[in-house]
């Protein structure tokens, strides 16, 4: 099974984090846009990890 | 402020008309190709995923459960983020075998026709209650929009013709655009574009909502700060889900929605354009989500601060009739309707295809009756399609009628994205356990759907409380994680029972087969199969039979044009192909079940021939074309593959490898160039289809059981031919069995060439140093003839006049005999002899001759030759050839001997062979360089006494008359040296070879 190797990064790095940024969310009182900030990061990190991928490997 | 239903009636035709505008302009291709090309137009059509649910019920759970709406967005988001773990294989098999659906896929699997019949049951009954929450958002907004509020009597069910006239017009947009092209390849170009239209209506929508909410309604984003700071609870209320565990639940029932739904699985692979897409989406689709859930929390606040009459569920369409703007209300129900249409006509179309499939044509054709008795198939395949989109859609608004109302709004989601998730061990199964079976699929599924139904439909139907409702409280923590409770209790008995069943039961071969195709764990190994048929011809005839003549030929035209094959080919590895490709391709078309029955009936694959070994060129071209996507090891071991691959190929010696059916599987750059034979017109086919010299050449070779032949002569009409010599291997299977054979072929034709005029060199080099003897030797004769003809000018006695000329005739004899001699030893030719020449000769004789030839050399010292052969042996050989042979051993043992030396040849037979031995009395051959005296090239003597060619093209001729020779020195008293030459013995009158 070919995994790409980023994927699995940020899945671990995901689960390290995810008790803190949901800290940090839910603290965030009035900030009601904290979730779409991580949810920005998130998307630029898959932007950025299927740009450096390439080739027909579906 | 209240719409009239004529104003609702025109808006919506005006939309649904702009949507077949948008629909008709691209399937006519008037929009631009890079338009509808674009990756942002696969990214928007993936939007559809955003329904009803997503517009309005997302309003309804941001209240009761805070930031527990975007579980939503983050499932669905989740699951195109992780696309290489889930999507990336589902498109690879999809776009390999043509499959369409999710039942399709498992079908194709689980290789059973109940399994196809079963999954689309259940999806029918897991998606009505999707489609009938789409049909509520366009009632509910038009009731709301038209001025009738909830627990209105009998006003808010007087204007639902409306809503059967959105599903009539949805139905015909759905027939229209999704129904119509058949082939599986091909995109329906105006349901992409109208779907990615209907997105953007959504999303540009669902902004000016949440810009008006918060400009207009909480004056700024300030404003709203303001506003929040002055509500605690509300703020309190965003954190509610996140501490209660059924945020893990709810995010693996969206996460699983985005492909066990059957509209997303349709948009996202059925329709994709390609591969790479997919990876856009995986960051775009999240973008897009993001964007269009970014108003709901301003939406819903400004619902709670106007708090107006709506259902909280329809904070989108208050904002408008509240606050009394027309445009803003229009663009709520606009944005709804938009959701709710993209969903049914996608959905519709989706479960469409899967009845058909997997209910209507297997029933049809098992009974040998309906599509086989008329030639348009295609055309009767279109009626059963709109059909079947008519009365699903019809379904979903009569179940829609049967729910209790706008509350039930997210219930009727929720209960569809639980219901598809009972299809998602099956899918994770195919994907990586190889080992599951249909029984453990049946199984789970009917556990799965069995507890959805009691815990969650029969309650939406009837407002009852579900099964078994004290327990599960007890266990979930409250009324609240009903969805939890039924997620993780349909699911867990689901996983349990899927993976107890598969123990328990036995994995078919056939689902074997499919699971290793479908599993990315294995590397796919195909097998070479014999199908026994010989051209595309045989595929049309026998496909008629099913298909009918017309369809026939035209699925057999498709897949030659796919696979780029011209009409007329033949060769195995190419069928094999074809007979894929046909399978795929009807897979599309009738679903995979049917697809393999009609291929198992029409073109089964044989199952006398003998065991088939891997595919060898096919796992190289996966291989190839996956090759970026190794890492580590593999990527390693791939390079390895790669090198070796490159050095056979480069090899500068023929090398070919043979299948145990005969099958060639490689072909090197070599072999292209001695045959002139492309690799890639030849690997696949068998040996006869080389040109006739090669194949019956190689065909011989490869039978025999030797292992080597030498020096093959290859005519070749343009030129002298070829020589070749010939090795084969056995190769051993990965199980060690020897299945396949490599052979190398050597061409020896460059070496036998420049062999054949170092011999005539040597040849004439002979003729030279017996030039001079042979002018002595005429020279004698002709002065005895120029005597006696000076005397019979004065002879006078006429009885001494034919004395003389008898005597001129013998010494004219003599002379010719001389030339005769010189002419057949330069006329020997080349080493190689035609088995049909050789003959029995006289072994005395030829010595005889050729002591005569070298005595005409006068400049040679003198050594006395003894011929002690018996005069009645014969040999079997070509005269010129042994000449030859004698000539030059006799040669090379006067060169060696002293003067007056004697040279001794006897033959003693032996069997049926005679030994010659050639023996003289010189100073030997040292011990040190015996085993190089047949070398070409090798001499003892000075530099410009000898080629060094001589006892080579002994070895050579001897080689070709099938003898041998040997020499042994000394001979006696540490001198002398005797070559042996063994050649078979002979009989006049006998036939030979």
């Amino acid at each position: 099974m070919y995994i790409n190797r980023t994927l699995l990064l940020l899945l671990a790095i995901a689960v390290v984090f995810i008790p803190t940024a949901q800290e940090w969310v839910i603290s965030g009182g009035t900030a009601w846009y904290r979730p779409y900030l991580i949810w920005l990061v998130i998307i630029a990190l898959a932007w950025w990890n299927q740009r450096k991928s390439y080739g027909d490997d579906l | 402020m209240t719409f009239s239903v004529g104003e609702l009636l025109v808006g919506m035709l005006t939309y649904l008309g702009v949507l077949f505008a948008v629909g008709s302009l691209a399937d006519r291709g008037k929009l631009p190709a890079r338009l509808l090309e674009h990756p942002a137009v696969y990214v928007l059509s993936l939007g559809v995923i955003a329904g009803g649910l997503a517009i309005y019920g997302a309003s309804q759970l941001a209240f009761h459960y805070g930031y527990g709406f975007l579980l939503y967005y983050a499932g669905i988001s989740t699951m195109l983020l992780l696309s290489p773990l889930v999507m990336f294989p589902v498109m690879r098999i999809c776009r390999i075998y043509q499959l369409s659906s999710l039942a399709d896929l498992l079908t194709f699997r689980f290789r059973s026709p109940w399994v196809g019949a079963a999954v689309t049951l259940t999806m029918l009954a897991a998606v009505l209650p999707l489609l009938a929450l789409q049909v509520q958002v366009v009632s509910d907004g038009i009731h709301l929009m038209s001025g009738d509020r909830p627990g209105g009597g009998d006003a808010w069910h007087d204007h639902d013709t409306l809503a059967v006239v959105f599903c009539a017009l949805v139905a015909t947009f759905t027939v229209f655009f999704g129904t119509r092209r058949l082939k599986p390849e091909e995109r329906h170009e105006g349901l992409v574009a109208a779907i990615a239209f209907e997105s953007l209506v959504k999303l540009v929508g669902m902004l000016a909502l949440g810009l008006y909410a918060v400009y207009q309604v909480f004056d700024g984003f300030s404003g709203l700060n303001t506003w929040l700071a002055h509500h605690d609870q509300v703020v309190a209320m965003l954190d509610t889900p996140l501490r209660r565990d059924s945020a893990h639940a709810l995010l693996l029932v969206f996460f699983a929605g985005a492909v066990t739904m059957p509209h997303m699985f349709h948009m996202a692979f059925s329709e994709a354009p390609d591969g790479p897409r997919l990876r856009t989406a995986s960051w775009g689709l999240s973008s897009y989500l993001l964007l269009l859930s970014l108003p709901i929390l301003p939406i819903t606040w400004a619902g709670l601060e106007l708090d107006g009459q709506l259902p909280q569920v329809y904070a989108a369409l208050a904002l408008g009739l509240d606050t009394g703007s027309r445009g803003i209300a229009i663009t709520a129900y606009l944005a709804g309707m938009s959701a709710a249409s993209a969903v049914i006509i996608v959905s519709t179309l989706a479960l469409a295809n899967m009845c058909l499939k997997h209910l209507v044509l297997p029933v049809l054709l098992r009974g040998q009756t309906g599509l086989e008795a008329t030639s348009n198939i295609y055309s009767q395949l279109n009626w059963l399609r709109a059909l079947l989109t008519g009365a699903i859609i019809l379904a979903g608004y009569l179940f829609s009628r049967r729910t209790l109302g706008s509350e039930q709004l997210v219930d009727l989601g929720m209960t569809a994205f639980i219901g598809t998730l009972q299809f998602l061990p099956g899918l994770l199964a195919t994907l990586y356990w190889p080992r599951a079976n249909r029984y453990g699929l049946a199984a789970g599924l009917a556990a799965g759907f069995t507890t959805w139904y009691l815990l969650l439909v029969i309650p939406l139907l009837t407002g009852s409380e579900p099964a078994l409702h004290g327990l599960l409280t007890t266990w979930f923590g409250g009324d609240d994680s009903r969805w939890t409770a039924a997620a993780i209790g349909s699911l867990g008995i689901n996983i349990c029972l899927f993976v107890l069943a598969t123990v328990l039961t036995r994995t078919s071969a056939e689902e074997s087969a499919s699971a290793e195709i479908c599993s990315m764990d294995d590397l796919v190994r195909p097998m070479r199969r014999s199908l026994g048929l010989a051209s595309p011809g045989e595929f049309r005839e026998r496909l008629a039979g099913v298909l009918g003549a017309n369809a026939a030929n035209a699925e057999v035209d498709r897949a030659l044009k796919d696979l780029r094959l011209p009409a007329e080919e033949s060769r195995p590895y190419a069928l094999r192909q074809l007979r894929d490709r046909i399978e795929a391709n009807l897979s599309g078309l009738l679903g995979p079940t049917v697809a393999y029955d009609i291929m198992q009936r029409c073109v089964p694959w044989q199952l006398d021939a003998p065991q088939a070994s891997e595919d060898i060129s096919m796992i190289e071209r996966r291989l190839d074309s996956e090759y970026r996507s190794f890492t580590g090891l593999a990527a390693d071991l791939d390079n390895l593959r790669r090198y070796h691959r490159e050095t056979l190929r480069d090899l500068p010696i023929g090398v070919f490898s043979l299948g145990k059916d005969g099958e060639i599987l490689m072909w090197n750059r070599s072999m292209e160039e001695t045959t002139g034979v492309a690799s890639e017109d030849i690997v696949g086919s068998y040996l006869s289809s080389l040109p006739e010299a090669w194949s019956s050449m190689l065909s011989a070779f490869a039978e025999s059981q030797k292992f080597a032949e030498h020096k093959l002569h290859l005519p070749e009409p343009s030129s002298r031919g070829r020589w070749i010599s010939l090795h084969k291997a056995a190769v051993e299977s990965s199980s060690g069995i020897s299945e396949d054979q490599v052979i190398v072929v050597e061409d020896l034709t460059d070496y036998e060439i420049l062999e054949q005029e170092l011999m005539h060199n040597e040849r004439l080099a002979s003729i030279g140093r017996l030039a001079a003897g042979v002018a002595h030797e005429i020279g004698n004769p002709i002065t005895g003839i120029a005597c006696l003809a000076q005397n019979l000018e004065v002879e006078e006695d006429m009885e001494a006049i034919p004395e003389a000329a008898n005597e001129i005739l013998k010494q004219t004899n003599r002379v010719t005999r001389i030339v005769e001699t010189l002419v057949n030893f330069s006329h020997a030719g080349s080493t190689n002899v035609d088995p049909a020449t050789l003959q029995a000769m006289n072994l005395a004789d030829c010595v005889d001759e050729a002591v005569h030839l070298l005595q005409l050399d006068r400049s040679a010292k003198p050594v006395r030759f003894d011929n002690r052969c018996d005069r009645e042996q014969l040999v079997l050989a070509e005269s010129q050839r042994l000449l030859q042979v004698f000539v030059n051993l006799l040669g090379n043992a006067r060169d060696a001997s002293d003067r007056n030396g004697l040279i001794t040849v006897e033959a003693q037979p032996v069997q049926n062979q005679l030994h010659i031995s050639v023996t003289d009395e010189g100073s030997g051959i040292p011990e040190a360089i015996q085993g190089q005296v047949f070398e070409p090239f090798f001499t003892t003597k000075e530099p410009g006494e000898g080629t060094g060619l001589g006892l080579a093209l002994v070895y050579s001729i001897l080689e070709t008359l099938g003898g041998r020779i040997t020499v042994t020195s000394p001979v006696k008293q540490q001198r002398g040296t005797r070559f042996l030459v063994s050649l078979s013995s002979a009989s006049y009158g006998e036939e030979y070879p």
